[in-house]
């Protein structure tokens, strides 16, 4: 920086002149080099503080362009993946239209079958070289595993592939803040995995003092924010933002009063709910602050009160998550609560099964005099149903809580359907619990039982890679161990809970093989809604797609034990709970001693149908009409026959089998399928697989489209990239390059001040009143 | 008058111009010493003779040589010189931290964040390459490695400014000494005389220790009437005529740093000073490198714990047989909110996943972490209790020196864990599972584990390596906004470090810049008044030579006359 330094006023002399001489020679040198050091490094800053601005505006363009340059570079090394499975995607496609040119010459009238057993071999070795495009490497990553690390993505399995990889995505940032996909999965590009089996049933898990509020509305969560709890006359500000679960609300509803007032919170098992002491009535109401929705999202907006009521808060519908556990879906327990003046003596009653029926049991303390303290009773009559009581004996005013719930685990009948607790809400001190005494005076009613237990016993039946699997979910406590005992097994399923966290979806990553999951003798299929046949099933989707055909009339006829003949006609019927409906609803079908059911196998799945009637003589049949094939085409006669007799019993059952088998729509389904039919030439079954065919070349080919299309939008950001990076380069050199043509003139120019400067030296040096003297 | 008088009175003159001549020549013998106060006689009228009516006067009498120094400018001068010296090391300090930093370079921290950030991207693309994952941990090393060694420089140079200080410690004494030795030998030779002259080398001398002295403490110079400068530093005297008050260094220590300052060693407080190198050198070290490592520090612990905190909630493509918390606590039973931990968990959760890989099982458990300040608080211990009831995992204890860790073990070589989703921070917190460990700058380093295992390098969410996204999520926490941090993201608190750094450097050297122009301004004052002309010397050397000529002039005819005389 150059500086001008006054000159003093007054006098001058020579240290004066000396001092000032060499500063200013210091400075020229000083800034020579300084231009020298700009000249040779091209650079105008040679320290940011040199230009503290510019310097800032500098880094900033550095960074940017740092990162630009990382994507650019980036960019090309994922392209680089996508060219080669666009390259292995190519090689698949010519594959498949090679594979339908011989198919097509297949199926046609002069085709004989040593040209089908040739195609049928070349349909074997192109699944081969299908295979090998699917399992590709590229620089280490199976190009078709999805985004799991697995060794190999597909495996040759017994006639079948295993798709062991998944559909998941691997993005990569292509430049700031932008995702792009750099990998296709299997399923994307080969139809790996099949369509699911959505879950029907929502799972309705019941919510507890460890659910997260993040897992609320099925994930969606709540809105973390206050709300204000009044008695009518004061209110008080409840602030959630710090919760994580629900029992964190609870606790901060309790501790968070209307002045002089006593909240008491509890759960139900679908949300909250709250209300005031009784000693100072009031009308409880719950309001939001201003903006807010916490209560509303809370289930416990209450805006006009409940008066000194209890306020039960909406449903919470919490989401599924890989650790809830079995014992907390599909049911609610019912509870009931013994409340009693004092502290340390209210006792929680909890049903051990779920349902409505364990609703409104009394529960009651009775003293008959003849029980003293320690020894009380629990009786509850299992015999008579009608008698919903739960009674305690006690010595009244001298039993403790815990006496009671003594007397109630050591009822053997009792404790196998209540479980007891002490309520957490009236204890004081740890160590005064279930110290406090009761009375007669208490009584309670259950309330808040519904649905069922899951039923774990019993498990399930899967059918893939032409195998039966049979799962036992017996040991299982959560979700997670449900799944877990699927991959297991081996059975080649995959499960996931569902996008709204209600329920669990299946699917099977088989190709080649029929998959059917059914009941193992109970009912667990059918709570978990995964049953690949049940009442729901479209009947237009069965078969593989072939529908179930009817005719104009009736379609088949069942034949009673009684000799009853009942006429079926499928004419009106869209779902297989609707051909239930027509057989139980039949007209000639109504007296319960003579009817036949018809219902959904327990043991795998189908449709059976059931006599009952053990006066009958006949043996239950079903007769086909010909020519309707719908009663081949629902499994209840096997195809080709004409009647199906049921085996003679009490009761007679024909038990069908499941015509709606779930399928991987997929190149190597086709294709293993595509070999077998040839082999059997199987006409129609060939020609649907044609049209499969069909739609897993369209399905490869959108692939190719779709890698394409990635590619070429990559492309353009690569170009951008390219021109951004000159243009940051260009702006970055304005802040920071030095201009040589501006440095060297400023050379020259500081130069001729030095040499200047010199020259004053020796002239001012030289100059003495002395030489003249 | 008689011409013996006039003879006398001229003998007297060619003495006054004799030692006119010997102050001119001093002049201009020390017309290149440095702080050298030009000298000049004070000529007054001889006293008069009364001889009837008549007064006459008997010629030139040397009153005394006096140098040619202003006070007013002096002190200007001391002052100027003062914060120039306090400015100075400033400067100094921001130029070399500029150095450390090296920003407009390729090698500078941010460079090499953002190459660890485009390894974190890499891994995107290839997340089963191990060979990219340990690129990334390699990169993350070197960010480690450049917040070490900024840190380490930072010190060093922290160190460098107390040995600066220990020895102007020393000088100041010198100074002390030297002051008053000259303050007893002018007093001597002065003796309290009216115009203070008669010790003109000397008090150049000690106007010279004064000017050093000043340079590196601001302090007050005032002379009294003996004749003696005594020397004050914000009220405490430091010099009294002949005596002074020796100072020292002593140490003190903070944040790891030891700090040097300056006491007076008699009362044991602290030296007074607003300016001068001392000050500058107290305000490079205290302030500048101080203030430096402190925003080092705490960029390095969020961009630590914030990273830390996101690789901490995912799950790499295998598991860990064993991991040990980082961060101990005094009090195992306190709340880990409240057990004095670094970062500050809060009330939330997390899950640990359990990997049978027997049969590639994994099992998840809920792990709270009750926070909520209400009741039951969760602590160390309940942590540790809560680990060691998940299956497959065990947990133990470890307390040495009243600081408690604890241990996570597999519970067989076929079961590996890893844990995920943790909304509360402890992991990060405690150090666990985590991508670096440290707390600071100079103690950054990358989880050896993690070095030895890069396929624990936590990329997945939810499942062992079965996604990217916690790899996504790590790759872009560069550009997220950070809620500890009110909203600023790192690559924002990197631009306040350099950025603060290199506006305040640009500050104190124009703070530098301007203050040496005042310094050299007052200086040009100061010279303009005490320094030698050799032309003005020259003409007062023609003015005493003809002065000496005129008066030998006089003696001259005098005794012309008085032969004259002494012929008739």
């Amino acid at each position: 920086m150059s500086r001008i330094i006054p000159v003093p006023t007054t006098r001058t002399n020579d240290v004066l002149t000396r001092s000032r001489l060499l500063a200013q020679l210091q400075l020229d040198q000083r800034q020579l080099l300084e231009l020298q050091t700009r000249i040779s490094s091209g650079r105008r800053l040679v320290s940011p503080s040199d230009d503290a601005t510019s310097s800032l505006r500098a880094i900033q363009l550095q960074r940017l362009l740092e990162r630009k340059q990382q994507s650019a570079v980036r960019l090309d090394s994922s392209r680089t993946f996508l060219t080669a499975t666009e390259m292995a995607a190519a090689n698949v496609s010519d594959l498949l239209i090679s594979i339908r040119g011989e198919v097509v010459g297949a199926v046609g009238t002069t085709a004989t079958d040593e040209h089908r057993e040739t195609v049928a071999d070349q349909v074997g070795r192109a699944m081969e070289s299908l295979l090998l495009a699917a399992n590709q490497r590229f620089r280490g990553r199976h190009l078709f595993a999805g985004s799991t690390d697995t060794a190999k993505p597909f495996t040759a399995d017994g006639g079948y592939v295993s798709y062991r990889g998944n559909a998941g995505d691997l993005p990569s940032f292509a430049d700031v803040g932008f995702l792009y996909l750099s990998n296709v999965s299997g399923h994307e590009a080969f139809g790996a995995i099949s369509s699911e089996i959505r879950g029907q049933a929502d799972l309705n898990p019941i919510v507890t003092l460890d659910t997260r509020l993040d897992n609320l509305h099925g994930g969606l969560g709540i809105t973390r924010g206050s709300f204000a709890i009044s008695d009518g006359n004061s209110s008080s500000v409840v602030d959630i933002n710090g919760a994580e679960t629900l029992g964190d609300v609870i606790d901060l509803i309790e501790r968070n009063p209307p002045d002089g007032r006593t909240v008491i919170a509890r759960l139900t098992d679908s949300g909250l709910q709250f209300e005031l002491d009784s000693a100072g009535g009031g009308n409880l109401n719950v309001q939001e602050l201003v903006g807010g929705r916490t209560a509303s999202d809370l289930g416990i907006l209450e805006t006009l009160g409940v008066g000194s009521g209890t306020l039960v808060g909406g449903d919470l519908a919490p989401r599924l998550t890989l650790t809830t556990p079995l014992d907390h879906i599909l049911g609610t327990h019912a509870i009931g609560v013994l409340t009693l003046p004092g502290q340390n003596n209210d006792l929680v009653i909890e049903t051990t099964q779920s349902g409505a029926s364990f609703n409104d049991i009394t529960i009651q303390f009775v003293d008959s005099g003849t029980v003293t303290k320690g020894n009380e009773t629990a009786v509850y009559d299992v015999s008579n149903p009608s008698n919903k009581t739960l009674t305690f004996d006690i010595d009244s005013g001298n039993t403790r809580a815990n006496d009671v719930v003594n007397a109630l685990q050591a009822d053997s009948v009792a404790n196998a359907l209540f479980s007891i607790r002490l309520d957490g809400k009236d204890t004081g001190m740890v160590t005064g619990a279930g110290t406090g005494t009761v009375d007669t005076s208490a009584t309670a009613l259950t309330t808040g039982g519904s649905g069922k237990d899951f039923d774990r016993t019993s498990g399930l039946e899967i059918v893939n890679r032409g195998q039966i699997y049979t799962i036992d979910f017996s040991a299982a406590e959560t979700l997670e161990d449900v799944f877990n005992a699927l991959r297991l097994s081996e059975a080649g399923v995959v499960a996931t809970i569902n996008a709204n966290g209600s329920g669990i979806d299946m699917r099977s990553s088989v190709s080649g093989a029929d998959f059917h999951i059914g009941e193992n003798g109970g009912s667990t299929a059918t709570e978990l809604g995964i049953r690949s046949l049940d009442t729901a099933t479209p009947l237009a989707g069965m078969n593989h797609g072939f529908g179930v055909e009817t005719m104009d009339g009736t379609d088949f006829f069942i034949h009673r034990k009684d000799g009853m003949d009942l006429a079926i006609d499928l004419s009106g019927a869209r779902t297989v709970g609707n051909v239930l409906d027509l057989i139980n609803d039949h007209v000639d079908n109504q007296d319960p001693a003579t009817a036949v059911v018809a219902q959904l196998t327990s043991q795998g799945n189908g449709i059976e149908l059931v006599d009952a009637n053990s006066t009958g003589t006949d043996s239950l049949t079903i007769l086909r009409e010909s020519p309707s094939q719908a009663v081949w085409q629902l499994g209840l006669i096997s195809e080709g026959a004409d009647q199906n007799i049921a085996s003679p019993g009490t009761p007679e059952v024909i038990t069908g089998t499941d015509k709606n088998p779930i399928e991987t729509h997929g190149a190597f389904n086709t294709l293993i399928r595509l070999q077998q039919a040839l082999r059997d030439n199987d006409l129609p079954t060939i020609e649907w697989l044609s049209g499969e065919l069909d739609k897993d070349l369209d399905r490869i080919n959108f692939t190719r489209a779709e890698i394409g299309a990635r590619d070429q939008s990559l492309d353009v950001l690569s170009r951008r990239l390219g021109q951004e990076d000159i243009e940051l380069q260009r702006v970055l050199s304005n802040e920071i390059d030095a201009d040589l043509i501006e440095s060297i003139t400023e050379l020259s120019a500081r130069q001729a001040s030095l040499q200047a400067s010199l020259r004053v030296v020796a002239e001012a040096v030289r100059l003495s009143l002395l030489d003249f003297l | 008058m008689s011409l013996s008088g006039t003879i006398q009175l001229a003998a007297n003159s060619l003495l006054a111009q004799q030692i006119g001549l010997q102050v001119v020549g001093n002049n201009i013998a020390n017309a290149a010493t440095e702080g050298y106060l030009r000298q000049s006689v004070d000529f007054v009228p001889a006293p008069t003779q009364e001889r009837g009516t008549l007064r006459f006067g008997l010629g030139v009498h040397v009153q005394g040589i006096t140098s040619e120094i202003n006070r007013f400018v002096q002190d200007r001068a001391r002052r100027a010189a003062s914060d120039l010296a306090a400015a100075e090391p400033q400067e100094k300090a921001y130029i070399a931290l500029e150095g450390i930093l090296g920003e407009l370079d390729d090698t500078d921290l941010s460079s090499l964040l953002h190459r660890f950030f485009a390894g974190l991207n890499d891994i995107l693309a290839e997340p089963e390459n191990v060979g990219v994952r340990s690129l990334a941990v390699a990169q993350g090393e070197a960010v480690a490695n450049e917040l070490n060694r900024l840190d380490q420089h930072v010190r060093q140079r922290h160190r460098d400014l107390n040995n600066e200080v220990i020895s102007i410690t020393g000088e100041i004494n010198n100074l002390f000494t030297e002051i008053t030795g000259l303050n007893s030998q002018i007093v001597k030779l002065e003796g309290g005389g009216l115009i203070a002259s008669d010790a003109v080398g000397l008090r150049d001398q000690r106007e010279l220790a004064l000017s050093r002295l000043a340079e590196l403490v601001d302090i007050q110079a005032v002379e009294d009437s003996t004749g003696s400068t005594s020397v004050f530093a914000g009220g405490d005297f430091l010099v009294l005529r002949d005596r002074h008050r020796d100072v020292k260094t002593v140490f003190t220590q903070q944040n790891g740093l030891t700090e040097a300052h300056v006491q007076i060693v008699q009362t044991e407080s602290a030296l007074q000073f607003s300016s001068g190198k001392l000050a500058g050198l107290t305000a490079a070290r205290d302030e500048v490198l101080k203030g430096f490592l402190e925003e080092v520090d705490e960029f390095a612990q969020t961009f630590i714990f914030e990273f830390n905190q996101v690789h901490s909630s995912g799950l790499g493509l295998a598991g860990n047989s064993q991991l040990t918390t980082e961060f101990a606590v005094d009090n195992p039973d306190a709340a880990l909110d409240e057990a004095g931990l670094l970062f500050t968990p809060q009330n939330g959760s997390f899950q640990v996943k359990v990997r049978n890989l027997k049969t590639n099982v994994t099992e998840t458990s809920d792990i709270r972490v009750d926070l909520n300040g209400l009741n039951d608080d969760t602590s160390l211990r309940d942590l540790a209790i809560a680990l060691d009831a998940v299956e497959g995992i065990s947990t133990s204890l470890i307390t040495v020196n009243d600081q408690t860790n604890f241990t996570v073990t597999a519970d067989g070589p076929h079961l590996e864990f890893d844990f995920a989703n943790d909304s509360s921070g402890s992991l990060a917190a405690l150090g666990l599972a985590t991508f670096f460990t440290g707390a600071s700058a100079g103690a950054a380093a990358v989880r050896l584990e993690l070095v030895e295992r890069p396929e624990t390098l936590a990329t997945s969410r939810n499942e062992f390596g079965e996604n990217t996204e916690n790899a996504i999520r790590l790759a872009g926490l560069l550009d997220q906004p950070l809620a500890s941090r009110d909203g600023a993201t790192l690559t924002s608190l990197y631009d306040h470090l350099a950025g603060g750094t290199i506006q305040a450097s640009a500050m104190a050297r124009s703070v530098a810049d301007g203050l040496r122009v005042f310094q050299q301004t007052v200086e040009g004052e100061q010279l303009a008044i005490s320094g030698v002309n050799i032309d003005e010397e020259a003409v007062q050397m023609i003015v005493y030579q003809r002065a000496f000529q005129a008066s030998a002039r006089l003696i001259a005819t005098a005794s012309e006359l008085l032969e004259l005389l002494t012929k008739l």
